[in-house]
């Protein structure tokens, strides 16, 4: 009897673990994404902090090949609560790598700055915040899993072994 | 230890229902936000009341920064289930300040009256039932801490001492 309790036990522990790995509740949850079509020169997303944390996060942006799902480039951007950042989608994310593409996928992390500083191939811990927006419509929050995390920032650090800061995205003050 | 074995399932199963309470899962939770870039003249927010709590709320509305994150003005609009209100931001929430700026921060708090009255730098506890759109697109709903909430209306407080109605909402 006590040690079937004990197993409804620890089933019952794992509830509230999985569900909260598992649900992105909130629109400024830390993963993001939208599949981006007719991609054009001036497209931009732009990123805020709710400041749900009381403290700046990293948005870490990657696009990703809409035929291969290999990734075209990272870069991440340092935002303070409150404050809204346009990253040029060709002129900066891409690097205004040539052709355009026409379409991509767009994903979008946030974590907390490591050291002050951010890294999208080597994120901090991830947390909620982020609030983002292509246009008129928001990006869209998803479930993240180990696997994608880690094919995201391996690749990011394939093609940019330093940490690459967006171009829109000042680097955080130096610390006092 | 079969009682105690029980007594602790008991704790953990009211884990699910006290997270569900933390979670803001409906479009008309409490904290509503939206970065707008290219703002015009005559951009405006429009709000209602979805009566979730059977009665009036408050929409406070803050303007922010964007370069810097530092507030630049707040009201707050008094709304009737079923109401609707649409304040402009430049002419209304931003009190026609000159110059305009050309992208901000827009964070929307929905809060209980206090004794009938509104104030973005003393909300009431805060409700559910508020719905926001800029244009055809919904604001966001987001994570609030105690921190944000606290920089929100300590902010609107230092420049607004006594509460300041949006002008497009009519005092009750």
């Amino acid at each position: 009897m006590v040690k079937h309790a004990l197993l409804v036990l620890a089933l019952v522990l794992s509830w509230p673990t999985l569900a909260a790995a598992q649900n992105p509740v909130t629109a400024d949850s830390p993963f993001q994404m939208r599949a981006l079509v007719s991609l054009k020169g001036k497209d931009a997303v732009v990123v805020s902090n709710s400041g749900a944390n009381g403290s700046a996060l990293c948005a870490n942006a990657y696009a990703f090949d809409a035929q291969d799902g290999q990734l075209l480039d990272c870069c991440s951007c340092h935002v303070p609560p409150n404050v809204l950042r346009s990253i040029p989608i060709a002129a900066d994310l891409l690097e205004n790598d040539k052709p355009l593409p026409k379409s991509l996928v767009l994903k979008l992390l946030a974590s907390i700055p490591v050291a002050g500083e951010c890294s999208a191939s080597a994120p901090g811990a991830l947390i909620v915040g982020l609030t983002a927006w292509k246009g008129e419509t928001p990006l869209t929050p998803a479930t993240l899993s180990a696997a994608e995390l880690s094919a995201m920032t391996v690749q990011c650090g394939f093609a940019h072994p330093a940490a690459r800061t967006c171009d829109a995205c000042p680097a955080p003050p130096p610390p006092m | 230890m079969v009682k105690q074995v029980l007594v602790a399932m008991g704790f953990v199963l009211s884990w699910p229902t006290l997270a569900a309470a933390q979670n803001p899962v409906t479009a008309d939770s409490p904290f509503q936000m939206r970065a707008l870039v290219s703002l015009k003249g005559k951009d405006a927010v429009v709000v209602s009341n979805s009566g979730a709590n059977g009665s009036a709320l408050c929409a406070s509305a803050y303007a922010f920064d964007p370069a810097d994150g530092q507030l630049v003005n707040c009201c707050s609009c008094h709304l009737f289930p079923n109401a609707m209100r649409s304040i402009p931001i430049a002419a209304d929430l931003l009190e026609n300040d000159k110059p305009r700026p050309k992208s901000l921060v827009l964070k929307l708090l929905a809060a209980a009256p206090v004794a009938g009255e509104c104030s973005a730098s003393a909300p009431g506890s805060l409700a559910a039932g508020l719905t926001a759109w800029k244009g055809e697109t919904p604001f966001t709903t987001a994570t609030l801490s105690a921190m944000e909430l606290s920089t929100m209306t300590t902010q609107c407080g230092a420049l607004h001492p006594t509460a300041r109605p949006c002008d497009a909402c009519p005092v009750p």
